[in-house]
């Protein structure tokens, strides 16, 4: 196929850019005439909404950075100047650390969208590939951030994550001095942190945005009847299930932002601290490594992870299996478009069996996210193995119940 | 729109983990909620932080002049009335003249920062431990309380208050039983340490003013906004409901 400049034939200063960029060409390609899905409802609102979280982090990011001074002895009073003494940087601030738990919520939603309404599978397993590595991505992201203000939970939370790398066996305590920079954190530990926050990590998750989105606008949308509106073209061959993305779907999502927007800057001026989810009382203070903070657990995005790692007991004297349950916990999230062997991909038209499942891994993964919170007594610790082993076997099982499954006919175009 | 109440759930689950999580303190019986916005208890709590506190704690975070601004007191009602140790400006931050070396030689620890005590342990923290100083004879400075045991701090506020013995029993095992009054009524005394405590939770978060007050502005544009956002989606998504 040869290439076609400007293939529109624009014109005058545009026609000028077409003949050298194809500008008309991806507007047209990727917005304009990109057909999606008229059926979209409102789980369909968290990937725009996710899109904009990442603008809000990188752009508030930009601003805190120029204020902000990595370093042990500098960085918690830096963060009090950016509070106190920058003009507008309390809500600069504030829209970052909210920002970060809205960006959580909104990806879980977004996941347990693709979930339910089948769109890990085949042809989209790339995108929901790509979408688990940003993931991934984002934990890192938030972690680092998370130690940057260098409270004493900063510290502690810190020492514990970087303390798994020493659960390695032979080479583990080398490996987190090496990672760390020093013994324990310390100034070198923030340094290094603060550049894989503010430079390495965001430079691979909008790489990683970038693909899931190509990925995406090369087989198009799912829908919430897992139908394939490709399949019924009019003449042109335009779907006919399908709009434009744009204006259809921008100025809903445009709706969306606002909505979104109202619940963000409502909590950001009534609750700017989350109840103690987003800014934790503990954290205002400084670090100190000889006070070690009632109760050390992580942000509350992370306590799935943090119940299924602290769930695991060590055994031939090491602590490695439960950083290895805790990694698998998402790691096995990538297999998920192989182990789902359902004939049909919304749970609009799967079986009780399938509808089961996903209640009791919804119910799962919310009893684990409490417990990851909690203090540690024999009772949750049972609570948190049995919500653990669960976890896994709605995956594990998951070739099994979804074959067995019975699934309803799926319609030929789609309902609504 | 069946899907709604799946979200609400979620949502509704998610808020209900802080409710669960954060389980009331045993330890704080007095009920006390700040209100780092009533301007007139914050500069009252200003005048007698600086009065009964400042000689120890520092405020390194809080300039003179932010609070002037926020509290309308001008740089010279500052500089006469608040601003104490000499060579500070109203520029400066709240310091007192105590070093480090000289509060652990004297106490045993040096007083803390108080610039985000309100936010590290809570106003709530602030009002119940101010009013639980007890007399505690094998104690260095003759005090002890329940809230920080073998507390260094000496009752600074002792003779307001009435001193007091700790009782056992009582609704959460600890009751104070008032031995000498006080130059103060408990009213007052309830009154002086909210202030006290105000003024605290302001100097944690000096911003509070400004974000309550330019929320309902900024709350009332994105309703009207999402108002025509949503008009303007209704108006486009006619012609594909109809066909």
């Amino acid at each position: 196929m040869g290439i076609v400049a400007n293939p529109y034939k624009t014109t005058g200063l545009l026609g000028w850019i077409d003949n050298r960029f194809p500008l008309t060409k991806l507007w047209r390609t990727q917005v304009a005439e990109y057909y999606a899905p008229k059926n979209f409802n409102l789980w369909y609102y968290f990937g725009s909404l996710a899109l904009l979280v990442l603008v809000n982090q990188i752009i508030t990011g930009i601003f805190l950075t120029m204020h902000y001074q990595p370093g042990a002895e500098t960085a918690f009073d830096s963060v009090q100047s950016i509070m106190r003494d920058v003009s507008w940087g309390w809500l600069i601030r504030y829209m970052h650390a909210m920002g970060a738990s809205a960006f959580f919520i909104v990806i879980y939603l977004h996941m347990f969208r693709g979930i339910i309404y089948g769109s890990h599978q085949k042809p989209r397993e790339l995108i929901w590939v790509f979408g688990c590595f940003i993931f991934l991505c984002l934990m890192a992201e938030a972690f680092c951030g998370y130690v940057l203000p260098w409270g004493n939970m900063s510290y502690w939370g810190a020492k514990v994550i970087l303390s798994l790398f020493g659960a390695i066996p032979f080479v583990g305590e080398s490996l987190q001095v090496w990672i760390q920079g020093d013994y324990t954190p310390a100034g070198a530990t923030l340094n290094r942190l603060f550049s894989f926050h503010v430079i390495a990590l965001p430079l691979v998750l909008l790489l990683l945005v970038v693909m899931h989105l190509m990925a995406l606008h090369e087989v198009g949308s799912n829908n919430p009847d897992g139908v394939e509106i490709h399949d019924h073209n009019d003449e042109n061959g335009v779907p006919l299930d399908g709009v434009p993305f744009h204006p259809y779907y921008t100025v809903k999502d445009l709706f969306g932002v606002c909505v979104f927007l109202l619940i963000f800057f409502g909590l950001i001026f009534f609750a700017p601290t989350g109840g103690g989810l987003v800014l934790e009382a503990d954290n205002m203070t400084p670090a100190n490594p000889l006070v070690t903070p009632p109760e050390i657990h992580p942000a509350w995005y992370f306590g799935v992870f943090y119940a299924m790692l602290r769930s695991v007991p060590a055994f031939f004297d090491t602590q490695i299996w439960g950083v290895i349950v805790m990694f698998s916990a998402v790691v096995i999230l990538f297999f998920l478009p192989w182990l789902d062997r359902s004939g049909v991909r919304s749970i609009r038209y799967k079986g009780g069996l399938f509808k089961t499942a996903v209640a009791i891994f919804v119910i799962d993964v919310l009893v684990l996210e409490y417990f990851g919170m909690q203090g540690i007594n024999p009772l949750f610790t049972m609570i948190t193995r049995i919500a653990t082993v669960i976890y896994f076997a709605f995956f594990l099982l998951m070739p099994f119940y979804s074959k067995w499954d019975k699934t309803k006919p799926v319609p030929q175009r789609v309902t609504e | 729109m069946r899907t709604f109440p799946i979200i609400a759930f979620a949502c509704a689950a998610l808020l209900a983990v802080p409710q669960l999580s954060m389980a009331e303190s045993a330890e704080l019986p007095l009920r006390f909620s700040a209100s780092p916005g009533n301007m007139q208890s914050v500069r009252q709590g200003a005048r007698d932080f600086m009065n009964y506190c400042a000689g120890c704690h520092t405020l390194k975070y809080l300039r003179y002049n932010r609070l002037g601004r926020d509290a309308g007191l001008s740089d010279d009602v500052l500089t006469e009335n608040l601003i104490f140790p000499v060579g500070l400006k109203p520029t400066s931050h709240v310091l007192n003249g105590m070093t480090e070396q000289e509060g652990t030689t004297f106490f045993g620890k040096a007083p803390p920062d108080l610039s985000l005590e309100a936010e590290f342990r809570g106003a709530k923290w602030i009002y119940n431990y101010l009013h639980s100083f007890y007399l505690d004879p094998s104690r260095p400075v003759g005090v002890n309380n329940p809230l920080i045991p073998n507390v260094a701090m000496p009752n600074v506020l002792g003779h307001l208050q009435g001193w007091q013995q700790r009782v056992e029993g009582g609704h959460e095992g600890v009751e104070f039983k008032r031995v000498s009054d006080g130059t103060m009524t408990p009213a007052q005394f309830d009154s002086f340490v909210a202030n006290i405590t105000n003024f605290l939770a302001y100097a944690a978060t000096p911003e509070h003013h400004t974000r309550v007050t330019i929320a309902p502005f900024v709350l009332f544009y994105l309703l009207i906004l999402a108002g025509l956002c949503y008009l303007v989606k209704h108006e486009f998504w006619k012609d594909v409901h109809k066909s």
